[in-house]
């Protein structure tokens, strides 16, 4: 296996183990992201974990029809909904957040996926409910759970919508900012412990 | 300015410190990255201000911009260290003197209710744009002062590279629409011109100026009768103003140089050398008519003008050709007035005069015929054409 996976953007490729915080602009652009970078997931074998926000599950399909349309969910593209993982009962609780994804991957590692690519989109922690404001701890916390398993997750943050401080504090607990085409290295994140401690 | 306190120390190490710091400042790189991408003056504000509690211990006052006072930016401005969600406006203005007399370098400033308050300066490749003003109850550490301050110098190229941007692409529109403004134009003139050239009349400058502007044309002599029209809805009877109006509206238009609205028409005169010899009217009682379709109006009524001026010189010319002539037939015998007729028709004659044929009335033998093909009537003089 190798250890570098690609992002679907050429000449952009991640770790295994990497958690990725990639800002865009608008729908038009989520989509692209979200083409490629489970496209190219699909291409080279892995699970492919997609978690949406904002979408009504009675009335809308769960993946946007530009994005993928060829390709049926189940299997190896699981499409989630925020209103059943990120805010599972009306909360959003970071602990029970973790147990998802370990289930989720732990499942797939289980049953013979060499690699996980995950991507959530952010947008739910602009609701106002509770819990939401604990979103930089489960990220920072985020960081423990990557090594776990072989795999990568990709936090998307839309520019358009989220403030500034919720931004630097994304920016300081991810270890890779993807902005602009690029993805940048952040040797200096703070681990959920060095966060909390600063901010307190 | 109130005295600053030095900040509370906690129990962090230095290389803790360090850490956060460098980590700070990698976020207010990607921050600084994002902001300069956008081209959205309020977005980027909106960016820089909301920043300033992630990266220092102190809350936004506001953002002061030289050429337009205090931004409006209600929903940037959160609770200060101390929870005094009541940051508001109403401290700011007495600070407002202070920022005048700080000039591009910022400086710190003494308002009633805060701590420490500081503005740094917005400053843009242009010069000086403002300051974003903070406060806190104490100092910040001079790390957090430094990332505040390079916020701020961030924020302002984001801003002035906003501005320029705006001010290329506004340049770029405006030559945009003068280009197509020209091309319109061009297109006018090349339409008229090319009408002038193929000698289609009065009715093809009507036609002409109708597919320009899409509006019914009309051409009226100076009277107000109607020479042409092109277009639909034409009138039937075509109405005509009384005398004295008619007059009234072509001194009114000859006044203003320019095509003038009367009623639900527009007027422009075909005036060679000071005559009026024709009006062009375009008809748009919803006054829609634009300033591409005055254009094609005023062009077309140059048209007509030539057009109007070239008949107006024919007719005299050809009624000066046949005083003459009669002149000299009346003057000279029958071979010689044949040879005369034959003569001046060769010299004046073109595609529009046609042949003339004349009775000269002394007798059944002086009645004369052109040689030329042509097989028209034979007529008395003055009547022929």
């Amino acid at each position: 296996m190798s250890d570098s996976i690609e992002l679907g953007i050429p000449g952009l490729s991640l770790d295994v183990g990497d958690h990725v915080c990639c800002f865009y602009r608008g729908r038009s652009e989520r989509d692209r992201i979200l083409s490629s970078y489970l496209g190219a997931g699909l291409r080279s074998g892995d699970k492919c974990v997609c978690v949406l926000d904002g979408i009504d599950l009675g009335t809308a399909p769960a993946l946007p029809d530009q994005v993928l349309p060829d390709v049926p969910l189940g299997g190896q593209l699981d499409v989630r909904v925020s209103q059943d993982t990120y805010l599972r009962g009306g909360t959003f609780s970071p602990a029970a957040m973790l147990t998802f994804w370990d289930d989720v991957v732990g499942a797939a590692i289980a049953g013979g996926y060499l690699v996980s690519r995950a991507v959530g989109e952010m947008t739910w922690a602009l609701r106002q409910m509770p819990g939401v404001e604990e979103l930089v701890e489960y990220e920072a916390e985020l960081n423990y759970f990557l090594p776990r398993y072989p795999q990568v997750i990709l936090c998307l943050y839309d520019l358009d919508r989220f403030d500034g401080d919720v931004l630097v504090d994304i920016l300081k607990t991810h270890p890779k900012v993807l902005v602009g085409g690029m993805v940048l290295d952040n040797p200096y994140y703070l681990e959920p412990a060095e966060f909390l401690a600063a901010r307190r | 300015m109130t005295t600053v306190e030095a900040h509370p120390t906690r129990a962090r190490t230095s290389e803790e410190e360090l850490r956060e710091q460098l980590s700070n400042m990698q976020a207010l790189l990607v921050l600084s990255m994002l902001m300069t991408e956008s081209r959205d003056e309020r977005q980027i504000l909106h960016l820089a201000c909301t920043a300033v509690p992630s990266l220092a211990r102190c809350g936004l006052e506001g953002v002061y911009l030289v050429d337009s006072g205090w931004v409006a930016l209600d929903d940037c401005r959160g609770e200060d260290d101390t929870g005094n969600p009541d940051r508001g406006t109403a401290g700011l203005a007495q600070v407002v003197d202070q920022l005048i007399r700080l000039g591009a370098g910022g400086g710190g400033l003494a308002a009633d209710g805060r701590g420490w308050t500081w503005a740094f300066p917005l400053r843009g490749m242009e010069g000086h744009l403002g300051y974003l003003v903070v406060s806190a109850s104490v100092a910040p550490s001079p790390g957090e002062q430094f990332l505040l301050r390079g916020l701020a110098q961030q924020a302002g190229i984001a801003l002035a590279n906003a501005r320029l941007h705006a001010s290329e692409r506004a340049t770029a529109e405006t030559l945009a629409a003068t280009v197509r403004t020209l091309e319109r134009s061009t297109a006018i003139h090349d339409r008229l011109t090319r009408v002038g050239v193929a000698g289609e009349g009065q009715a093809g400058i009507a036609r002409a100026v109708h597919e320009l502007t899409g509006f019914p044309v009309a051409v009226e002599d100076r009277y107000g009768n109607l020479r042409a029209w092109a277009g639909p809805h034409r009138p039937d009877p075509y109405p005509k103003d009384p005398v004295a109006r008619r007059e009234q509206m072509l001194r009114r238009v000859i006044r203003e140089h320019r095509p003038v609205r009367e009623g639900g028409r527009l007027l422009a005169v075909a005036q060679p050398r000071g005559d009026v010899l024709g009006v062009l009217v375009l008809v748009d009682p919803a006054g829609s008519a634009g300033e591409q379709e005055l254009v094609a109006l005023e062009h077309g009524a140059t048209v007509l003008a030539m057009e109007l001026a070239r008949l107006r010189s024919l007719a005299d010319t050809e009624l000066r050709v046949r005083r003459e002539l009669v002149d000299e037939l009346l003057g000279a015998p029958t071979r010689t007035a044949l040879w005369l007729v034959r003569r001046r028709w060769a010299t004046t004659s073109n595609a529009h005069t046609g042949c003339w044929w004349w009775t000269v009335g002394r007798g059944p033998e002086t009645t004369t015929r052109s040689s030329t093909p042509y097989a028209g009537p034979l007529a008395t003089v003055g009547s022929a054409r």
